[in-house]
């Protein structure tokens, strides 16, 4: 046999978490997508203020406002959870994942069941006028998100309570948690502009 | 770890035959419909998108012979509509965003010394979407329901109002499905070009056509968005009565245009950077030296990743926009001149210091250097809002953009096509036919498309089915359908040549033309596990540079689809991780999206339908499935 160099590679780990990780990559890339469609439905909800000159041409009311209070303040919180379990998964402590994804899971009902009383008494609908478009737009986009960030959160609780546990799961919980850090980042200035800008810049705007 | 001597010459003989059949898809229909090899995937993409690229063809041909004449009986005018519409549709999404993505799946594993995509599942779901997409789109043709308001659909003319029925709303699924699988292939191009380079391949030492490829993934994740969200937007208003762009309520008809060219011009340099990457990649091994000025065309292509999302509006000069938007968007359209020259003059430092061989990939490359400049040249011309004005919406505009679509993504393309022939297949095509090709493409794109410039100036508006005798546009009409033919005979020598290649072409072995990249250091075509020994790397043009004795990696297991995953920076191993093997889940899903997007045509109860389809298609895709991977120690 002839002597070779070679570059043995056997010792080395098996998952890797955060950027280390392809799946972060991709993660990231499916962040970017979707914070871009945000991006620019922010920039199609200023641009047609224009053509308004009351704005917003109807208000949404004191209820549709406290309800969507209560979301933010849920979603917020939910990243408490997510920090923990994704500590959790770092340590490979199954029981703090099911508790933590658990709780993430639950928080992220309430959220859902706060956005379908929202949906329900909006005082305007999609079709009265371009404001009423773009916002059904804001709430269609982030409800889509929520919905599946809890469907996949349920599923990974799912698979926790159940095993069997690979390695590898440990870093789909991390990166299941960085996607939905984007669902409570992506909406809370979403939130601010919709509901709280409009109320602090109604006297200057003619 | 580090690279130590070890007496092992090379993989042994009974794990080659492992690593075969770990690597090996099912055979038969189950093993079409279950693939997730990325050579079978990117084959299947750049077969198909050329069969698209042929149909598109047939459409041009079709209103060059109705506008061949004044008041032509070729064509009707609403059948012309519905054929400059699909036949710009298909070009755009279904050949030259397509075509790049298939031969980005096909070579970026080899070029970068990797087995698979990062996700290979994800490719093919990417084939699967696109492939639904242009179905539907050609279905809706053949069914006299094909789009017939332009390939931008511009509103008010394509909103609820003025085009009732369903042509527009197929356009727009059709957009939906294209941009969905364009963007699933980005983000796996970007996750395996940084994460699976071969060590020691830093992000200085990649393949040109790979930094391509990367560049214009970032641009497909940034821009698609803005077209998805347009087309959405337009669904909307046409399905449940939104008034995005209804000014009646508010909408506003210009917010759709910018939203759509916000898209639509990074669009062009989404096909144009990967042929830029092609020609990097033909020029070094067929002038017989490295290239010239490797960081000088790396900073060219991202320059132009970011240039081209400030060009924008230079679409929309006769809208009425402020002054100052004209100027600014003027001068970007002209900055992006100074990357795309500069690249040039690489290029041609790179012929003019080489030995140059004539073969048929670098002739094609000449042909496109021709066509590319004067399509620059015109470019910088409708770059100053006069002009444009004067000429906005008229044939000279047809002609800038086929030269330099034509000139910058085809003419790159067949090169392309030529050169890595030999990989894909194991045989050489003819070089005599293939001079033939080169002569009759060049000579039947300029017969065609030169006299355009002129019809432009005289006034023959864009997109009118005929015209009247007294214009005096007939003779070079004729003349240029004329060359439309010559081009079109081109594209049939093609044909020809790779069927008989396929036949009887002579074999070609793993490195015809003596190439740098490390996809000639395999097989051809390559075995179904890439590389029988994964490579190492110590500098640019990987195979010119290797020692006599470089490392190869071993300790990956070769009972299950194990990959090295590296640093993103500079390429160190960091650790191993399994991909998926055959799976329907991607077809599966395909369909499960396929259902609510075509439903949503109906009715917007289809994405109820369609949501629920769709989740229980990931679930089962994400599901894990024994035998399982390496268990964690703590159960619950």
């Amino acid at each position: 046999m002839i002597e070779r160099r070679v570059l043995d590679v056997s010792g080395l780990p098996e998952i890797a978490f955060g950027h280390r990780d392809p799946l972060w990559w991709g993660c990231a890339g499916l962040i970017a997508i979707e914070s871009t469609m945000l991006v620019l439905l922010l920039a199609t909800y200023f641009y047609l203020r224009g053509n308004f000159t009351a704005w917003p041409p109807t208000g949404v009311g004191g209820r549709v406002q406290a309800y969507a209070g209560a979301e933010a303040a849920v979603l917020a919180l939910s990243a408490l959870p997510t920090h923990l379990s994704n500590r959790a998964a770092l340590r490979g402590d199954v029981r703090g994942i099911q508790r933590w994804i658990g709780l993430l899971t639950v928080m992220g009902a309430v959220f859902l069941l706060l956005r379908w009383r929202v949906l329900a008494i909006i005082p305007f609908r999609w079709d009265l006028h371009a404001y009423g478009s773009v916002f059904w737009g804001f709430l269609f986009l982030n409800t889509l998100h929520a919905l599946s960030g809890v469907l996949e959160n349920a599923t990974i609780l799912l698979l926790a309570l159940r095993g069997p546990i690979e390695k590898k799961h440990l870093v789909d919980v991390h990166t299941g948690g960085f996607l939905w850090y984007f669902v409570v980042a992506s909406w809370l200035p979403c939130w601010f502009v919709l509901y709280i800008v409009p109320g602090l810049l109604r006297s200057q705007w003619p | 770890v580090t690279a130590r001597l070890a007496p092992t010459p090379s993989v042994e003989l009974e794990d080659l035959d492992q690593l075969r059949r770990t690597w090996s898809g099912h055979r038969g229909l189950w093993g079409t419909l279950t693939s997730v090899d990325h050579k079978v995937i990117g084959r299947r993409f750049v077969v198909t998108a050329l069969v698209f690229f042929v149909a598109g063809g047939v459409l041009a041909l079709l209103m060059r012979l109705q506008l061949a004449r004044p008041e032509g009986t070729v064509l009707g005018p609403d059948l012309y509509d519905e054929v400059f519409t699909v036949h710009g549709s298909t070009m755009m999404f279904l050949f030259g965003v397509p075509v790049m993505e298939g031969l980005g799946l096909y070579l970026v594993p080899l070029m970068i010394g990797t087995r698979n995509m990062a996700f290979p599942r994800l490719s093919a779901f990417a084939y699967w979407t696109y492939l639904i997409g242009g179905l539907l789109l050609w279905i809706g043709l053949l069914l006299d329901v094909g789009p017939d308001r332009g390939w931008f659909a511009y509103v008010p003319l394509s909103g609820p109002q003025f085009s009732p029925g369903k042509r527009v709303d197929i356009w727009a699924q059709v957009v939906t499905f294209t941009e969905l699988a364009a963007l699933a292939g980005a983000v796996n191009q970007i996750a395996t070009i940084f994460k699976h380079r071969a060590p020691g391949m830093s992000l200085d030492r990649m393949p040109l056509f790979v930094w391509s490829t990367l560049v214009t993934s970032f641009m497909v994740v940034f821009a698609m968005p803005a077209v998805m969200l347009a087309s959405s937007q337009l669904a909307a208003d046409r399905l449940v009565g939104t008034h995005f762009f209804n000014p009646a309520e508010g909408g506003d008809a210009l917010l759709y245009q910018h939203l759509f060219w916000f898209f639509g011009h990074p669009e062009v340099y989404i096909m144009f950077l990967p042929g830029m990457g092609i020609v990097s990649s033909v020029v070094a091994p067929f002038a017989r030296r490295q290239v010239f000025g490797y960081l000088a065309l790396v900073l060219s292509l991202v320059a132009t990743g970011f240039i081209g999302f400030g060009l924008w509006v230079h679409h929309m000069f006769a809208t009425g926009l402020p002054q100052i938007g004209h100027s600014f968007f003027t001068a970007a359209s002209i900055m992006i001149a100074v990357p795309s020259g500069t690249q040039l003059f690489c290029w041609i430092a790179t012929l003019a210091s080489g030995r140059p061989r004539l073969t048929v990939p670098l002739l094609y490359v000449l042909g496109f250097v021709a066509i590319f400049v004067v399509g620059g040249v015109t470019g910088v011309m409708l770059a100053a809002v006069p002009i444009d004005l004067q000429v906005h919406d008229t044939f000279f505009v047809v002609a800038h953009f086929h030269y330099v679509l034509i000139g910058s993504v085809v003419f790159p393309l067949l090169a392309g096509v030529h050169f890595w022939f030999p990989k894909a297949t194991g045989r050489m095509l003819s070089e005599r036919l293939g001079r033939w090709e080169v002569a009759l493409a060049f000579v039947g794109f300029n017969v065609a498309f030169f006299p355009q410039h002129a019809l432009g100036l005289r006034g023959m508006p864009r997109r009118v089915y005929t015209y009247l005798p007294e214009t005096g546009w007939g003779p070079l009409n004729l003349v240029s359908t004329i060359g439309a033919f010559v081009l079109g005979v081109a594209v049939l020598l093609l044909v020809v040549n790779v069927v008989r290649a396929l036949r009887r072409g002579p074999l070609s072995g793993p490195d015809p033309w003596s190439a740098d990249g490390l996809e000639w250091s395999t097989g051809s075509p390559p075995p179904p596990h890439g590389f029988d020994e994964l490579p190492t790397v110590r500098g640019r043009h990987a195979l010119w540079t290797r020692a006599p004795d470089q490392p190869v990696v071993v300790g990956l297991q070769v009972q299950h689809p194990e990959v090295l995953v590296t640093h993103l920076l500079d390429a160190e191993p960091d650790h191993r991780t399994h991909l998926p093997g055959p799976s329907l889940s991607p077809f599966a899903l395909a369909l499960a999206t396929g259902v609510t997007f075509v439903g949503v045509i109906f009715t917007p109860w289809a994405i109820v339908g369609g949501g629920v389809l769709t989740f229980a298609a990931l679930v089962a895709w994400f599901w894990p499935r024994p035998p399982h991977k390496t268990l964690h120690w703590e159960q619950p």
